[in-house]
């Protein structure tokens, strides 16, 4: 099949009924490091692993919060990811002065999904290369979303996306029926070694390359600091899901 | 089939006179999830299968079916994020419509409006058709029960049943040996059920979520959701039934 007739815009459609430009734009976000979350009927947990351009540089940022209720990670182009969590503030600023309520998690993703649709219906637009995982509590419930470049969004008890995100993915799929009832503690340790069986074989989990953002029904958004993220890693040593079913 | 040179924009008529990208796009929502629609005795069903193509996915959310008014659904099918925007698009021109003429929007003018802003993105190349075929159900007390499909071409039809995605053959066929005028909203539940999961027939090993929204007598002419209970029923029972079809094979 000539590909590269159907590939170069996003208002061409294949043959076969697929638009190559945005499966283009979702190599980006696979391309990104990975960061994963996790969510217990109290808390959301959000951990990513951060990459730093030199050795002269700072370790690049992964998660933004966007109001007290809610977080985003990201894995893609970062400069894209600066465009939509700008988005998110703003809405969720004017919902809070309209409403004087917190924006519902399910509706902000619903209109991110949407702005990204947008920009794969042009051909003078392209489409966000960036997915999101989008952390929130409210009223519903708590809440864990991935959207993706195709203005596509789902909701996911735990996912992973990014660069060896699969890894982590199977990780949860042999314990996510933990995480339910989990606690604070033992949520972000399964997080920390879902990520460390992600990380390349030369690389190791320190306090400067990992980010661990919390999330729960009276805890605000906060990132852990780097002697808390010290502690858990060392922690990560003894820790096994297998000690966490012999608790219940 | 390809298209050779005339099948590279939208605005390019082929030489039989098609318009290829408008028939990819179709193509995109044919090889999609199934989505029904079908109009009973007392009411009007909307059903779609959702393939649970992770573990790790919440149940019951993801939905293809939304409200668009109290009496008023949609369905999506195809590219979901295609049919949202579809979708945004008609809950403006419902409300519009309601501010303007103080009733609610039914399904022949909505269906008209949505129609046309489908059709008016297969005119220009710097855009592209929608990869999404919507479905539009409603009840009012001047036109009764509506249910309408529209395709990325902008066609759109008046059915009493209606079907998209891979399982549309396997549907119309049910939709010929029964006669779902003569049944209640309820007594068609088990039958959406069994074409929607005969609609995978290919796919039995993954796991399937079914999404069933309704506007019957029975529920206060509103568009909502199918209770769980009797959406797991009817699921159950059309196991039951595709399993004697299968023995009496």
């Amino acid at each position: 099949m000539l590909k590269h007739l159907y590939d170069t815009d996003c208002v061409t459609w294949s043959p076969q009924g697929k638009l190559f430009q945005v499966e283009y734009a979702m190599e980006a976000v696979k391309q990104g490091s990975i960061c994963l979350g996790l969510k217990s009927n109290e808390n959301v947990v959000l951990c990513s692993l951060k990459r730093q351009p030199s050795e002269l540089a700072g370790y690049q940022e992964k998660q933004f919060k966007i109001d007290d209720h809610m977080a985003i990670a990201i894995a893609g182009l970062t400069a894209d990811a600066r465009v939509l969590c700008k988005y998110m503030r703003t809405e969720c600023l004017e919902y809070k002065y309209t409403y004087e309520s917190h924006h519902p998690v399910g509706r902000l993703v619903f209109k991110v999904a949407e702005k990204s649709q947008h920009k794969t219906q042009s051909g003078a637009k392209r489409p966000y290369g960036v997915g999101l995982l989008v952390a929130g509590i409210d009223p519903n419930g708590v809440h864990l979303f991935e959207t993706c470049p195709s203005g596509n969004y789902y909701e996911y008890k735990c996912q992973a996306i990014g660069s060896r995100s699969q890894a982590a993915r199977t990780y949860f799929e042999s314990w996510f029926h933990l995480f339910e009832k989990s606690t604070l503690e033992q949520l972000i340790l399964h997080g920390l070694s879902a990520i460390k069986k992600a990380i390349m074989e030369d690389e190791e989990l320190n306090e400067k390359n990992v980010e661990v953002g919390i999330l729960g029904k009276n805890l605000k958004f906060t990132h852990l600091n780097a002697q808390e993220l010290k502690d858990y890693i060392a922690k990560l040593e003894t820790f096994s899901p297998n000690s966490q079913i012999q608790q219940e | 089939m390809s298209g050779s040179m005339y099948d590279l924009s939208v605005a390019t008529y082929s030489q039989e006179g098609r318009i290829y990208q408008v028939e990819y796009a179709t193509k995109a929502v044919e090889n999609s999830e199934t989505v029904i629609g079908v109009k009973c005795k007392d009411g009007v069903i909307l059903g779609a299968e959702k393939q649970k193509f992770s573990r790790l996915l919440e149940d019951n959310t993801n939905k293809r079916i939304y409200n668009i008014d109290l009496q008023t659904g949609m369905a999506l099918c195809g590219k979901l994020p295609d049919g949202r925007n579809i979708l945004q698009r008609a809950k403006a021109e419902s409300s519009q419509y309601q501010d303007m003429y103080a009733i609610p929007a039914s399904a022949h003018v909505l269906s008209d409006r949505v129609a046309q802003y489908v059709h008016a993105y297969t005119m220009y190349s710097g855009v592209r058709p929608f990869g999404s075929a919507t479905f539009i159900a409603s009840y009012n007390t001047f036109d009764g029960y509506e249910l309408y499909m529209i395709e990325p071409s902008g066609n759109k039809y008046a059915y009493h049943a209606c079907t998209h995605g891979k399982g549309r053959a396997v549907c119309k066929s049910e939709f010929e040996r029964r006669n779902f005028k003569d049944l209640t909203c309820q007594e068609a539940l088990v039958y959406i059920a069994k074409m929607l999961i005969l609609a995978h027939e290919e796919f039995k090993e993954k796991k399937y979520e079914y999404e069933m929204t309704w506007i019957t007598d029975n529920n206060g002419r509103k568009h909502q959701n199918v209770p769980q209970d009797l959406i797991n029923n009817a699921v159950q029972q059309a196991e039951q039934l595709i399993e004697q079809d299968q023995i009496g094979e």
